[in-house]
Order: C-alpha cells, then sequence, then structure tokens
C-alpha cells in the first residue's frame, strides 16, 4: 500500500485499531472458542477460502485477538457466499501492501475471475477492479484493491476506468461532507417563525435578518455554517430588552448585540441593533462591524409566513454573506462576511490577536493566513511572514499549461537576448496586445552560463509571459510541450541595423 | 456556543454569594454579582462569579475571561476593586494563557487603546511565544537528529565524493539551514543534497559507499539515501538540466520540483566548504516561498511554490485522496489547496463547493495600517544587464515594493530611453527619475519622505550619495548599499539588506 495510502486508512476510522483491541480485550471461554472458530472456518473452507486465506484468518488471533479472527472467518464465508457488502470490511482487515497471494485469492473468492488476469501485465486491472474499487471509494474514501495496484505499478494512465473511479472518490466524498455538515444545524426555518412570533409580538418592530432571512427564503437548502438564528431592529436593544418575553432568556449583551435563548425552540437568538448611519446601516458588538446598504424595511409574504425584512433580499444576502448560492462548505460568519470589518478598538484588537494566537498553535491554516492578515492591515503587527507564500509566477521555472495561455495566442519571439536598450524594449511591447502570449525563445544550451543569464533576463521583462531556451532549429518545433505556437517572429538585431 | 444554565441554578444565589465571601472578594463586587443574577439572567451572573472564583482561589481561568468580564462591570469601584485582583493575582500565575488573560482584562479596565505601546508589547510577547513552541515542538519529536551526527554524516559523506573527485550541493531544508541559521532547521530529520544527472548517476552513488560506514537505506529512481552509523539519513536526489529548467522528480513523479537554471559555488557550512546554488536566494524563493522567517505552517504538496504534479495516475490518486481526507476532517486550507491542484492539473473542478472569497462593497475600505517599506534601486539603465535582474529579483525577494529611480548623465534629467529600459522590467511598482539636489547629489528629503528598507545605488553613483545621507538614511533604519557587474545578489543578514 502507499504511504499515504496506509496513512488515509488508519486516519479514516480512527482509532479502529483500538476498537478491535479493545473488543478483543474481552475473553471469550476457551471451549466456545474452539467450537466457533471449527466452525467458522468450515464455512469459510465451503464457500471457497483458500487455505492461504484460512491461515491468514486464524493469525489474526496472534496480533488482534479472538473476535477480530472470528470476525474475518466470518467475512471470508459471507464474501464467498457472494456478500458484495462484506468485501470492503474484509479488504480492510490485510495488512498494508498485502501478498499477492493473499490479494488475489480475495478477489478470486469475491468471484472474479483471477486466473488469467493475475499474471497479465497487459489487462487494465483498474478497469477489471472497477465495481469494488467504486465500492471502496464510496464507503470509505478508500479502496485498498486500488492501493494494491498503485504499490505494484499496475494503475495505467490510459485506463479509461481510471479517470471516472477518482471523479467518483471525489464526488463520495463531497457527498459525506454535505452530510456533515447538514447535521444537527443550529435551527430550521419553523423555529424562525416560532421565535419571531413570540420576540415580535411585543411593541418593537423586529425583521428577520442574517441566517435567519436566508433560512427562511430558502428552507429547502442547508445553511447550518452560516450561523445562528439572527433578527435585527432599528429600535433600540434597551429597551427591547427590558421588555423581553418570557420564553426568552438573556445570554449575553455586548455592544449591539444581544444573544437570547429562546426556551420553547432550544435555540439560540442573535439579536442586533441596526443603526442608521444615512446611506449605511451597520451593527455591531465592539470586536467587529457589519454594514449594509440602507435598505427599506417591507413585509414579506412567503409560502404563508409574513415578516419584515430588506426590500432586496438578495442584494442583502449578497452583502452579508458573499459566496452563499450553492451553500458550499466551510463557511466562516465573520472572515467570509464581505460587509463584515474588524473594529479598531481594543476589543477588536484582542479579539484578532486570541484567534489568531489560537490558529498558529493548533495549526489551522487557513485561519491563520485570514487573521495573520487582519491583525497586518488592521492593527500595523505583521506575522503573515510565519505562514508560507507562494511567489509570483514569473518567478518559477515550471513549465506552461495551456490553461495558463487559455485563449490567447502564442507568439514567439526568437533571439540572443543579449542586449536590451530601448529600441529593443520598444519592438517587444509592439509584439504585446492583450490575446497574444509572448514566449520568448532564447537561443543557447543548457549548460552554457551566459545563456542561461540571457534566460533569465528575458523572463524578467514585463512584456514577456514566458521564457524557454532554444538549443537546436528542432526545439522551434514544440518550444513549449502541449502548447502550440501560432507565430515565430526573429527578434531584430539594432546593432546590425545601426551599423548598416 | 450556546450557553447553557449553570449546574448550581437555579438555586438562591446565596450560595454562591457565600463562596465569593470567603475568597475574599470585595463587598461592592459580591453586590454586582447578585444584581447580574436578579437583573441580566443566571448566564452571566454565572460567568461573573466564575471568574472571581478561579481568580481568587487560583484556578485556571475560563477562556472567555478576556471578553466577558470587564463588561458586566457597572461602576468606577468594581473596575478599581478587579484591576486590584487581578495585580494581586499576577504573581502568583504560573500559566502563560491566564497570565495572558489578566493582561487583557488589566488593559481594558485601563481604557487602554489598541494602539497603546503596552498592548503592541503584549501582542508581540504572546506571539513570539506561540512561535517558540510551535518550534520547540519540531524540536521534540523523535526522529529529530542530533546536530553533531548530522554534521558528522554530511562531512563522511563529503570526505567520499571528494575522494572520487565527484560533488553534490546543498539542497532542499539542508540549503535552508545552512543559509538561514548556520546550522540545521529545527524541523529537519534527514539531510537532502542534489547531484546533476549528467555528472554523477545514482548507480555511481551507490558504488560510492560500498565498503563505507554507510549502509544503503533507499533506493528510487529519483533519488538513494544512505544512513550514517549513528542512524542519520541522507538523501541524494537526482536533478536533470532540461531545456530552461533543472528538474528533480518525486515518488512516482507524483511531485516534480521545477527550478531555474543554477550554477553551484562553495560556500562555508560546518566548519567546511560545501557547495551551493550560488543563486541560492532565488533557488530558496522558488522552494519554499517566503523562506526568511521559520514558517510554522508547511507542507510539501502545497506550500513550495515550483512544485508541480505529474500527470500520471499517482498523482490525480495522491491529489483525490487528499482531498476527500481534507473534506472529511474538516479541512479547510487543505480541501481548497487540493481542489486547486485538482482543477489546475487535472482538469477537475470541484472549487464551487468551496467557499469563495467575495470583495467588500458596502464596509469602509481604510488603507492598512502596515504597508512593506520599499527598496529603492538607483542606476542609470542605459541597458537593462544582467546584475540589474539579479538585483532587482533578490530585492522583490525581499519585498514586493522594489522600485527604480533613473540617474541621468552628468546631473541632467534621465533621458526617455533610460525611463524606457527601466519600465521594461516586470514586477517594479514604480520607475521615476531619481530626484537630485543643486549639487547633483541624489535628494535627500525625498528620500527620507519615502521611508525606503534599503537603497541600493549601482556603484559608479556612489558619489551621488555622499557620507551625511547615508548616515541619514542609516538613521531611519534605511540600509544603503551598492551593486555592480559582478553582484549576485541581494542578501538580508541579521535583517540588514546587503549586496553580495
Amino acid at each position: 500500500m502507499t504511504r499515504l495510502g496506509s496513512f488515509v486508512r488508519e486516519n479514516e476510522r480512527p482509532g479502529r485499531l483500538a476498537i478491535q483491541s479493545a473488543i478483543d480485550a474481552v475473553p471469550l471461554p476457551a471451549a466456545v472458542l474452539d467450537v466457533a472458530f471449527r466452525r467458522h472456518q468450515q464455512e469459510a473452507r465451503e464457500a471457497g477460502a483458500s487455505e492461504a486465506l484460512i491461515t491468514f484468518a486464524n493469525a489474526m488471533s496472534t496480533d488482534h485477538g479472538a473476535r477480530t479472527r472470528l470476525a474475518t472467518l466470518r467475512l471470508l464465508h459471507r464474501v464467498g457466499s457472494g456478500d458484495e457488502s462484506a468485501m470492503t470490511p474484509l479488504l480492510n482487515k490485510l495488512p498494508p501492501n498485502p501478498p499477492d497471494e493473499l490479494f488475489w485469492d480475495v478477489m478470486s473468492l469475491a468471484g472474479y475471475d483471477t486466473a488469467a488476469v493475475r499474471t497479465d501485465e497487459e489487462t487494465d486491472l483498474v478497469e477489471f477492479f472497477a465495481d469494488e474499487i467504486r465500492r471502496g471509494f464510496s464507503a470509505d474514501g478508500f479502496s485498498q484493491v486500488f492501493e494494491w495496484l498503485l504499490s505494484n505499478g499496475r494503475v495505467s494512465n490510459d485506463s479509461p476506468a481510471l479517470r471516472p473511479l477518482l471523479e467518483q472518490l471525489i464526488s463520495s466524498s463531497l457527498e459525506v461532507r454535505a452530510r456533515a455538515e447538514r447535521l444537527d444545524p443550529p435551527f430550521e426555518s419553523a423555529d424562525v417563525f416560532a421565535a419571531l412570533a413570540d420576540l415580535g409580538a411585543g411593541s418593537h418592530s423586529i425583521m428577520l435578518s442574517g441566517p435567519s432571512l436566508l433560512v427562511a427564503t430558502r428552507p429547502q437548502e442547508s445553511f447550518g455554517r452560516f450561523g445562528v438564528m439572527e433578527f435585527a431592529t432599528l429600535d433600540g436593544l434597551d429597551s427591547l430588552l427590558s421588555e423581553l418575553p418570557s420564553s426568552f432568556r438573556l445570554l449575553d449583551r455586548r455592544g449591539g448585540h444581544a444573544s437570547l435563548h429562546h426556551v420553547p425552540t432550544d435555540r439560540t437568538v442573535n439579536l442586533v441593533h441596526l443603526d442608521d448611519l444615512g446611506d449605511r446601516f451597520v451593527h455591531g458588538d465592539g470586536r467587529f462591524s457589519r454594514w449594509y446598504s440602507r435598505f427599506d424595511v417591507v413585509e414579506h409574504d412567503i409560502d404563508g409566513r409574513r415578516f419584515l425584512g430588506p426590500a432586496d433580499i438578495e442584494q442583502y444576502l449578497d452583502e452579508r454573506f458573499g459566496d452563499w448560492r450553492g451553500s458550499p462548505f466551510f463557511y466562516d460568519p465573520i472572515l467570509d462576511a464581505p460587509n463584515t470589518s474588524i473594529d479598531r478598538s481594543l476589543d477588536g484588537l484582542l479579539f484578532v490577536y486570541f484567534k489568531l494566537r489560537s490558529t498558529f498553535a493548533t495549526g489551522r491554516r487557513h485561519y491563520a493566513d485570514e487573521w495573520a492578515a487582519i491583525m497586518r492591515d488592521r492593527f500595523g503587527i505583521d506575522y503573515s511572514n510565519f505562514v508560507p507564500r507562494g511567489v509570483p509566477r514569473k518567478v518559477l521555472a515550471t513549465p506552461v499549461t495551456p490553461a495558463e495561455v487559455g485563449e490567447r495566442q502564442v507568439h514567439l519571439v526568437i533571439g540572443e537576448f543579449s542586449r536590451v536598450d530601448a529600441q529593443f524594449v520598444a519592438w517587444l511591447d509592439e509584439q504585446r496586445s492583450d490575446d497574444v502570449y509572448l514566449v520568448a525563445a532564447v537561443n543557447g544550451h543548457r549548460l552554457d552560463l551566459d545563456a542561461i543569464e540571457r534566460l533569465a533576463l528575458a523572463n524578467s521583462l514585463r512584456a514577456i509571459d514566458h521564457a524557454t531556451l532554444i538549443e537546436s532549429d528542432d526545439d522551434l518545433v514544440a518550444p513549449i510541450p502541449g502548447v502550440e505556437v501560432t507565430t515565430r517572429i526573429m527578434c531584430p538585431d539594432f546593432d546590425d541595423e545601426a551599423t548598416a | 456556543m450556546r450557553r447553557t444554565a449553570p449546574s448550581w441554578a437555579p438555586s438562591p444565589f446565596g450560595s454562591a454569594e457565600q463562596r465569593l465571601h470567603s475568597a475574599g472578594l470585595p463587598k461592592p463586587l459580591i453586590a454586582r454579582a447578585a444584581q447580574l443574577h436578579a437583573g441580566q439572567g443566571t448566564s452571566a451572573a454565572h460567568t461573573f462569579v466564575e471568574f472571581f472564583d478561579a481568580l481568587l482561589g487560583g484556578r485556571p481561568l475560563p477562556a472567555f475571561a478576556e471578553s466577558d468580564i470587564v463588561r458586566l462591570l457597572d461602576t468606577e469601584e468594581q473596575r478599581v476593586l478587579t484591576a486590584q485582583a487581578l495585580k494581586r493575582a499576577i504573581p502568583a500565575v504560573t500559566s502563560f494563557g491566564d497570565l495572558e488573560i489578566m493582561n487583557a482584562l488589566l488593559f481594558q479596565l485601563g481604557e487602554l487603546g489598541h494602539d497603546d505601546a503596552a498592548v503592541s508589547k503584549f501582542v508581540h510577547t504572546g506571539m513570539q511565544h506561540t512561535l517558540k513552541e510551535r518550534t520547540g515542538t519540531f524540536q521534540s519529536r523523535a526522529k529529530h537528529f542530533n546536530y553533531h551526527d548530522a554534521r558528522d554524516a554530511l562531512l563522511g559523506c563529503k570526505r567520499i565524493f571528494d575522494a572520487a573527485d565527484k560533488r553534490f550541493f546543498l539542497d532542499r531544508g539542508t540549503l535552508l539551514g545552512a543559509v538561514r541559521e548556520g546550522g540545521f532547521i529545527a524541523s529537519d530529520y534527514d539531510i537532502d543534497v542534489g547531484i546533476f544527472a549528467d555528472e554523477i548517476s545514482l548507480d555511481e552513488v551507490k558504488a560510492l559507499f560500498v565498503g563505507t560506514e554507510f549502509e544503503l537505506t533507499q533506493d528510487f529512481e529519483f533519488k538513494v539515501g544512505v544512513a550514517s552509523p549513528t542512524g542519520i539519513q541522507i538523501d541524494f536526489f537526482l536533478t536533470t538540466r532540461e531545456r530552461g529548467y533543472f528538474l528533480s522528480k518525486g515518488y512516482r513523479s507524483i511531485h516534480n520540483w521545477y527550478f531555474t537554471p543554477f550554477e553551484l559555488m562553495e560556500y562555508e557550512f560546518l566548519g567546511e566548504s560545501f557547495f551551493i546554488p550560488a543563486t541560492y536566494e532565488k533557488h530558496l524563493d522558488e522552494n519554499y516561498g517566503n523562506w526568511r522567517d521559520a514558517a510554522i505552517f508547511y507542507d510539501l504538496s502545497y506550500n513550495e511554490p515550483c512544485v508541480a504534479y505529474g500527470d500520471g495516475p499517482e498523482a490525480f490518486s495522491y491529489l483525490s485522496k487528499r482531498f476527500g481526507r481534507a473534506l472529511r476532517r474538516g479541512w479547510r486550507y487543505y480541501s481548497a489547496a487540493a481542489a486547486r491542484g485538482l482543477a489546475e492539473s487535472f482538469d477537475v473542478d470541484v472549487r464551487d463547493r468551496l467557499t469563495k472569497a467575495v470583495g467588500p462593497t458596502v464596509r469602509p475600505q481604510e488603507p492598512p495600517l502596515w504597508t512593506p517599506r520599499p527598496i529603492l534601486v538607483i542606476g542609470a539603465f542605459e541597458t537593462y544587464a544582467a546584475h540589474h535582474r539579479r538585483v532587482l529579483e533578490s530585492a522583490l525577494s525581499i519585498t514586493p515594493d522594489v522600485r527604480i529611480a533613473v540617474v541621468g548623465a552628468d546631473g541632467t534629467a534621465p533621458t526617455g530611453d533610460q525611463l524606457t529600459v527601466a519600465r521594461a522590467v516586470d514586477r517594479i511598482t514604480a520607475v521615476d527619475a531619481a530626484q537630485r539636489s543643486e549639487d547633483g547629489s541624489l535628494d535627500l528629503a525625498s528620500l527620507l519622505q519615502l521611508c525606503p528598507r534599503a537603497v541600493i545605488l549601482e556603484r559608479p553613483l556612489a558619489g551621488l550619495l555622499p557620507s551625511p545621507h547615508v548616515a541619514a538614511l542609516l538613521d531611519i533604519e534605511c540600509d544603503v548599499a551598492f551593486f555592480e557587474q559582478s553582484t549576485i545578489a541581494l542578501n538580508l543578514i541579521d535583517g540588514r539588506v546587503v549586496s553580495r
């Protein structure tokens, strides 16, 4: 198994071995075990398990305990009897990089006709085992069969089954993530209207805002990451909180934000006070503020449910949430909200500082990048250098890809690039345009230090998108692998022209 | 986080009051706790009591303390008493985290601003503490090697190669440690060196170590590894000199490293002379990005700018698995990095499932409080030559803001041609005529106003910067350096920009 494969396997099911050991630690009477072992061994044999597999299963007692041995024998029986669902668990019992014989015996037991293919190097084994690989990817994000094939160099890049299988792995991972994010949402649409009914029953005008508005207008979608219920008011919070209905308990109050507990729904509700600045609304808690274009508050009716909210809900949601359509993964209610700024205050600084220190301490990379940038830009304290940064593309010697070129025409300018003066620069600029990808083809050999220097010089010019070395006329045919050149232009020799 | 009612509620407040009284909390603060219980609810009172309970009892402070406590105080007397209690407790504190919370609270009580020097110092102290902890973690890893063993191993290899009149060069983490720290970096656990394929093959490397104290431990098509008698692993990476770039492959070509061609030079390390890339600053820029500070987040696949994925099944599979694993574990950065790799290298684009950044539209746009100090390069730029390029690229690796000031001949303004040449260089922030004084020297006032990090002057123009000007620049912590035809690069030594 590849190193990443074995690492992934253990980490997809962390504690797998520990759980196994814990179960095996509970002793069973020896007499019971003997009977069970004999019976399950017989069943496995009858189902078609090879002696090598039986021996492997029996050896489980030593390393993993009696119960694991029993489980393995039962799995052999189930697989041999045609139970496809037992295949992945059986494969997962195999050690990393299982011996060839063991691997092929398992596949034979599962009904694959392995006799011909096991020694035939030409067979596309990815296609041959595609169903099994797909099952592993869907269930686990991992396929023991695929890892074995990779480790043994039996995966061909040309296999028509390869790409669909890996795409399957990717899409099943997306589904797993989506399921995880749908679990236990902070609230649902019904909760919003129940809380609104209680809160809005008083004399204050309460409107739906933030995640409440999102969920209320799109109840079929999952927006759990976007935060807890929120309502907004243009009235002051003090009077509203002094008249708080009994179905609510005040948990916390910070600046223009109050955090409440709605007892009937057992949900948390944020109540924010909108300050009217004339051209904008803003609300904040002393650490951060959220800004909105000024909007009219109107009554909406969605599927018979009426509520107050911004007249243009989509504009409000765009300003507040940015990329919310499609409910993308990993939304952060502060960092990903385009209308939110950290207050330049002591509270704001301490807020950012403790976030940054925590992310540095725990290694949460994305958040370290973001909080370090905020600390630098908002407060002038720079620790962003401790987070790896990339370099501009022109710095790199990595090959050009067709994606980088895009729709542009590739023009090759061929020359020595030994003298870059004003005339040459002006000429180069004339070769440029928005739909041209300009490549400098520098004459010279890779081991010639002068040629290497001229190559670097060419690449550092603003007019040049990429530079390559031309060692012979053959190189001009396909100077950049995978990229078609449409025009070849010889660089003029301005020195010759001057003396002519 | 939803706050739930504390376990001691709704029993009478009296029991908590008794506890606080016994702990010696002043009466005004006990009264405040009772007020909170009656007015704001059990949660606020619980927060208050829990904090003072822990403070006076010498126990770890609640994590929310730095953001919650001060807001709950409503008289000056309460604030003064709280500050006194904190100051009395500080000397006995052993936990860095608690010390931080107490300092943060004192800042809030003292109504310090975010730009107060004490607050700044507090932030820097905390960040340095965290950085040291993170670095210390690496050093405590079991597989981190002993300095003396590593030194002996490297010198042993050098001896063997010298005897055969062959050469290797320090590379990757070993090169980084050598030039940045004069030793081995904290996170390193093996030694990496490079060999040129056209000078020595991997088979020849293996043959060199036959019969020596070193044991062959790794034998791949892209590298061989040997281990010293003390267990230090040294890897010899094969580098091929291709047309226009140098290439070093990884395991099964999952990762391939592309470097700008370089020649080798001798470098003093561990008391001996080793070969390293002559343009090692650029080499490290390509390998690590911002390498001058010890980055505490590092991922070989995502954080080495010069790495490109191979186009074989291993690379596609590797990225697919990493993407799946990152999604399952909820790792935002690694999900996004893998998704980017899949899109750019394998045309599988799932980035629409991850949150995309959306630029701010409504919130106020304030200029950042921190901007990098520029480096000013001053020259005639009659032509753009290799030494200009080396200096400018070095400067760009130190700061993204590099500006060119062009000097005309004999005190005159630069010609249009000179400005054209200077403006031909990529990634330069600004190109202008150098400001001159009446006596022909560079205008000091404009230099001081720019407040550059460094002024780099072409050697023949040294007379334009007389000693008083240099002194004035040094006073504002602006380094002054000169460059000429033989200059290889700019370097940072003890934070000072120098040319070599």
